[in-house]
């Protein structure tokens, strides 16, 4: 795939560069002529400054959150392909528990944090029961329809030499979901680092978010947008590295047609 | 007869269903091949799917009498393999060509067979495709690859969509030769769908001009029995008989409507 190869060149790279370019000279800019206070909204300066100073706490942080990131990714991804599996499977199971997962989905994971710290107590279990509740149903959801999705003309060569559903499932079903399946994978990584950090928010010991609500209390907004902005880098990071994986799962599970 | 069926008729679609194929007679011995020519969009692949059993389920289809080896028509979809080579031919990226028609020979409950398989390649001219993944093939290619599939399965009924496409006159001359003979020595039935009347010509023992909308059953040419396929020179002069009276059947069945 040529288009793959072209995205990583730097000829492809150079429009993302300039417009982050752009935008960082518009932030300093604009902050300094308007006279914006610095606990208002700071300068790029500022939080470069911020970010030089207190490097060392907040990449000690941040390895945290996208630690618990990471693990949160991989339960979480786990649990919906695995449930995908058995609903794309079964039918009558899924009819029956798709609705109420999707309701159950309507409650925003925010306003539960707190009570995961108050049932699991601070550590990694409420954190990374937060992150999957939070990706698990996005990436059930892309999955499941992935794995229906499956072509009829696909279907019909197996058709027409009887096979067995079991067979069926494994050699064609679950094959053509592969990129649905990618796809998932990519949602549920740019959802995990948020999971991590609102964990974080509701009263963890550490991490970005617990260095959020620290600088936030002191009214320290340079800290609050460097943490922040460490964060974002980080977590661009880590989809990267998922894109990496996923790109080539896209890529292997191909399907070829030819003719009429 | 090994295969027959009368009356045939097939609706698709769901809500208001469209007749695609009205009452027609198909017969069929061991060891024949039968090409059907109509014209396009009249219902020919349709016509396949229902002889494979393989109808969508939103279709509806009625017939007399169908017989396949005195299996009826339930039996026959549920149990008979059936080996078939789609107009568009469908392989995976993630196996190469050997490895996904061995996995096919295992998905149709068979041993795998990889001796099979390369004789039916190197018989079709591409040997040296059985390590290439499809991305790495031509058109044409793949075509041949996907006839080896549909017989590597050693079916008793052999269906064939349009399956020279993307294919040069003598590879296809060659295909024809080693489909003939693959069906004169397995003794199972073939069915041929082609817009090449040359290459109906070469292999048929009997060639069913059908006409569109619905598709219903003009005439039937039965060629003189043959066990190899007939040399370019005798295919070419049938094939001119033949288009001569598929014309002007279908110009006179045009008119009647």
């Amino acid at each position: 795939m040529t288009h793959d190869a072209d995205s990583t060149s730097f000829r492809a790279r150079a429009p993302a560069f300039c417009a982050v370019l752009v935008l960082a000279l518009l932030w300093e800019l604009l902050v300094r002529v308007l006279g914006v206070p610095e606990y208002i909204f700071p300068t790029l300066t500022r939080v470069c400054y911020e970010l030089l100073v207190s490097g060392g706490t907040v990449l000690y942080h941040l390895l945290i959150t996208l630690g618990v990131a990471c693990l949160g990714l991989l339960v979480g991804t786990s649990m919906s392909l695995g449930t995908a599996l058995i609903f794309a499977r079964f039918g009558l199971i899924r009819r029956a528990l798709l609705p109420i997962l999707i309701a159950g989905q309507a409650i925003p994971v925010v306003a539960l944090a707190p009570y995961f710290l108050i049932w699991f107590g601070p550590g990694l279990t409420s954190r990374v029961l937060l992150i999957c509740i939070l990706v698990f149903l996005p990436g059930l959801l892309v999955t499941v329809e992935g794995l229906r999705r499956s072509r009829r003309d696909a279907g019909l060569l197996f058709d027409v030499i009887r096979v067995t559903p079991s067979r069926r499932f494994r050699w064609l079903t679950v094959p053509l979901a592969m990129p649905a399946i990618a796809s998932a994978i990519d949602l549920t990584a740019a959802l995990s680092v948020i999971g991590a950090i609102v964990s974080e928010l509701s009263g963890q010991p550490n991490g970005v978010g617990f260095l959020v609500i620290i600088a936030s209390y002191q009214f320290d907004t340079p800290a609050v947008f460097a943490v922040l902005s460490a964060a974002a880098i980080g977590s661009f990071v880590l989809f990267s590295l998922v894109r990496l994986g996923t790109l080539t799962l896209r890529r292997k599970f191909a399907i070829y047609y030819e003719g009429g | 007869m090994a295969m027959s069926a009368e009356r045939v008729n097939v609706w698709l679609g769901a809500g208001k269903p469209h007749h695609v194929v009205r009452d027609v007679n198909l017969q069929l011995a061991q060891g024949k091949v039968l090409s059907i020519i109509a014209p396009s969009g009249a219902g020919k692949t349709t016509l396949l799917y229902f002889l494979a059993g393989i109808l969508p389920i939103e279709s509806k289809s009625n017939y007399l009498n169908f017989s396949f080896f005195g299996q009826d028509y339930n039996t026959f979809s549920k149990k008979e393999r059936v080996g078939f080579a789609f107009q568009r031919q469908l392989f995976f990226e993630w196996s190469t060509i050997i490895e996904s028609i061995v996995q096919y020979q295992k998905a149709s409950g068979l041993a795998p067979d990889k001796r099979l398989i390369k004789q039916l390649l190197s018989g079709l001219g591409i040997a040296e495709a059985e390590d290439f993944r499809p991305s790495e093939m031509s058109g044409g290619m793949l075509a041949r690859a996907a006839l080896a599939r549909a017989m590597s399965i050693s079916p008793r009924l052999l269906l064939l969509d349009e399956p020279f496409y993307g294919l040069d006159e003598l590879s296809r001359s060659r295909c024809l030769q080693v489909i003939r003979d693959y069906v004169s020595t397995s003794k199972c039935l073939a069915i041929l769908v082609s817009h090449h009347l040359t290459d109906a010509a070469a292999i048929s023992d009997k060639i069913m001009v059908l006409s569109s909308s619905p598709m219903t059953l003009l005439r039937e040419v039965d060629l003189t029995p043959n066990e190899k396929s007939r040399s370019l020179q005798e295919a070419t002069k049938i094939a001119e008989d033949v288009r001569a009276l598929a014309v002007k059947l279908w110009l006179s069945n045009d008119s009647r409507r």
